[in-house]
């Protein structure tokens, strides 16, 4: 799976998520740029990439993760 | 031994100048012994409880190395897991092991059976609550890779666990924040040692000046029987007030005393009451333990498979919102009830200091669309600058109204004192001068009410400028030693101290 390819499906799962359908991923977005991320809704949206993209995050990869640009290429390294 | 305590000054000015006399490679010795000693005199020298200290710091030494060489993924989980409850099972054994002779008692006499199980008496080791923490954290982050290289020596795994200053309250450090800075020999930077000694005198300042000085009003007003209508919400004021001072004093004490030996340790306070909501709140209220928790529990709890299957299960039976919301609303319980828990082993701590949070929370949650409604309805402007007071008074009056059941003696206690606050609630004794009778006269109260002033001053300079001591050394050096020497004149003029006073311990080193 390409990087845009992933982009793509992971602004689906943030947009529903978040129930926001104006939401626009970049390398750059971190929680700051959306409302309602944070440490709890996190979870659950690392639980639904994982369901989505079907892969699993380490522990490692879950408290270090800064922006969506990581977590897009923690995602192309696991499908 | 006390950290407010003359002797503790003999002895923390002593390993200081040890320390920066020693070569950098053997600093950490200074520190190992000190804290050895620190240790053994805090349990008035019993070898017996240190060593349970020792043999748990060790056992996770050795596991940490043992994990990575373990062949198979279920056999390093197997094995991290039962460390885990092992050094969990010792922290409540000795710390906890009250909550269930009670309860089960309690059950017994429910059955009308007498079980009559009695408390034993032993002695707790010094910081188990804080010690335990710390370790769990080390197991858990080196079996996450999140530390690369466990600690091979068995003497430096004594001290991260043991380092003196976080013993009495925290905070709780992680290895990757510390072990550069505890073993790597501190350089000397004259700045920062005179940085340490302000907040150092900052810490004494809140804890000797005025929260011992509300402590005694806090004594009168719990310990006398005075707590009962409208002296509710009173004691509850004064013990938030003696609470917020003591604890973050406590925190200034041991991170300044950190700096004097070059060895920053995390931030346990961020102005929590200018927070608009308990999230925010217990965000910026002993922050290390917020951030342990998130890691090291709720992330765990909510990533692990049961959650998972959970999740699968809502989602096919009450659709895709509750397949998000009810397992993080399982997740929060189980959290906040351990924050409780780990606060005492008694049904007063878990309601106080978790079980209420999660309420307040979760309904927060639930209820938000209707909250939105509502203020839409009232056309309330929820940016304007009221009502973002107002967020934050009632975020400190909840907090406030939870966190004295702590003081209580009681979880039932607590409950019948605010029914009769809500019941009983008598505005006379506000001004009948019955405040006047708690232990603080004119000039005592006078001086609460300029401490609280200067910390309210802090507060407001390090919302405009970050950190206040830097901001004053680079205004003007003068200016900067003038207020050391005032902090210090005012801790000698106005602290609760001397041959005829017992320093009240702190709060949190009993939790």
């Amino acid at each position: 799976m390409d990087r845009a390819s992933i982009f793509e499906k992971l602004t689906e799962v943030f947009q529903d998520v978040f129930d926001d359908d104006s939401i626009a991923l970049t390398d750059d977005t971190t929680a700051a740029d959306i409302e309602d991320w944070d440490s709890l809704t996190h979870i659950t949206l690392l639980a639904t990439v994982e369901e989505e993209f079907g892969m699993k995050f380490s522990m490692k990869a879950v408290q270090g993760m800064k922006n969506v640009g990581e977590m897009v290429d923690l995602i192309a390294a696991a499908v | 031994m006390s950290i407010v305590t003359l002797r503790f000054f003999i002895f923390a000015g002593f390993i200081l100048a040890e320390y920066w006399l020693c070569p950098p490679k053997w600093r950490w010795v200074m520190l190992l012994l000190g804290s050895g000693y620190f240790l053994l005199a805090c349990t008035e020298y019993n070898l017996g409880v240190c060593a349970v200290f020792a043999a748990e710091a060790l056992l996770t030494w050795l596991v940490a190395l043992a994990i990575r060489r373990v062949p198979g993924e279920r056999a390093r989980w197997a094995l991290t897991g039962l460390t885990v409850v092992v050094l969990a099972a010792v922290m409540i054994l000795y710390k906890d092991i009250a909550f269930f002779i009670n309860n089960i008692n309690g059950i017994g006499s429910l059955l009308g059976k007498d079980l009559g199980l009695e408390m034993p008496q032993w002695l707790a080791p010094f910081g188990v609550s804080y010690f335990t923490l710390i370790l769990i954290g080390y197991l858990l982050d080196v079996r996450w890779e999140t530390v690369e290289q466990p600690q091979r020596n068995p003497l430096k795994m004594l001290l991260f666990a043991g380092y003196f200053p976080q013993l009495t309250s925290g905070p709780f450090s992680r290895y990757n924040d510390i072990s550069e800075a505890l073993f790597g020999g501190a350089v000397w930077n004259r700045q920062r040692f005179y940085f340490g000694f302000q907040r150092f005198l900052w810490g004494l300042f809140k804890k000797l000046v005025l929260a011992d000085r509300l402590g005694m009003a806090v004594s009168v007003v719990y310990d006398n029987g005075l707590c009962q209508g409208a002296m509710v919400p009173v004691g509850a004021v004064l013990f938030v007030g003696q609470l917020y001072a003591d604890f973050s004093g406590c925190m200034d004490i041991v991170i300044g005393l950190s700096e004097l030996f070059g060895i920053p340790l995390a931030e346990n306070f961020r102005r929590p009451f200018s927070s608009e909501n308990l999230s925010v709140f217990w965000r910026r209220w002993h922050m290390t333990l917020g951030f342990w928790l998130k890691d090291y529990l709720l992330y765990p709890t909510l990533k692990s498979r049961w959650m998972g299957k959970l999740r699968k299960a809502c989602k096919k039976h009450l659709g895709k919102k509750a397949s998000r919301e009810i397992p993080t609303y399982v997740g929060m319980f189980i959290t906040w009830f351990c924050i409780g828990f780990w606060h005492g082993g008694s049904w007063k701590y878990i309601f106080g200091s978790g079980l209420f949070f999660f309420a307040m929370i979760a309904g927060g949650m639930l209820l938000k669309p209707l909250f939105q409604r509502l203020t839409d309805a009232l056309h309330i402007d929820t940016e304007a600058r009221y009502w973002r007071y107002f967020q934050r008074l009632r975020t400190a009056c909840l907090f406030t109204a939870s966190v004295s059941f702590d003081r209580f003696v009681s979880f039932q206690a607590g409950l019948q004192a605010w029914k009769s606050a809500l019941t009983a609630f008598d505005p006379r004794v506000l001004v009948d001068g019955t405040l006047l009778q708690l232990g603080l006269d004119g000039k005592n109260l006078l001086v609460c009410g300029g401490c609280l002033a200067a910390m309210l001053a802090v507060s407001l300079l390090q919302e405009r400028v970050g950190s206040v001591r830097a901001w004053l050394a680079e205004k003007n050096t003068l200016l900067s030693a003038g207020v050391s020497v005032l902090l210090f004149l005012a801790v000698l003029k106005f602290g609760c101290y001397g041959p005829d006073y017992q320093a009240a311990s702190f709060i949190y080193a009993g939790f």
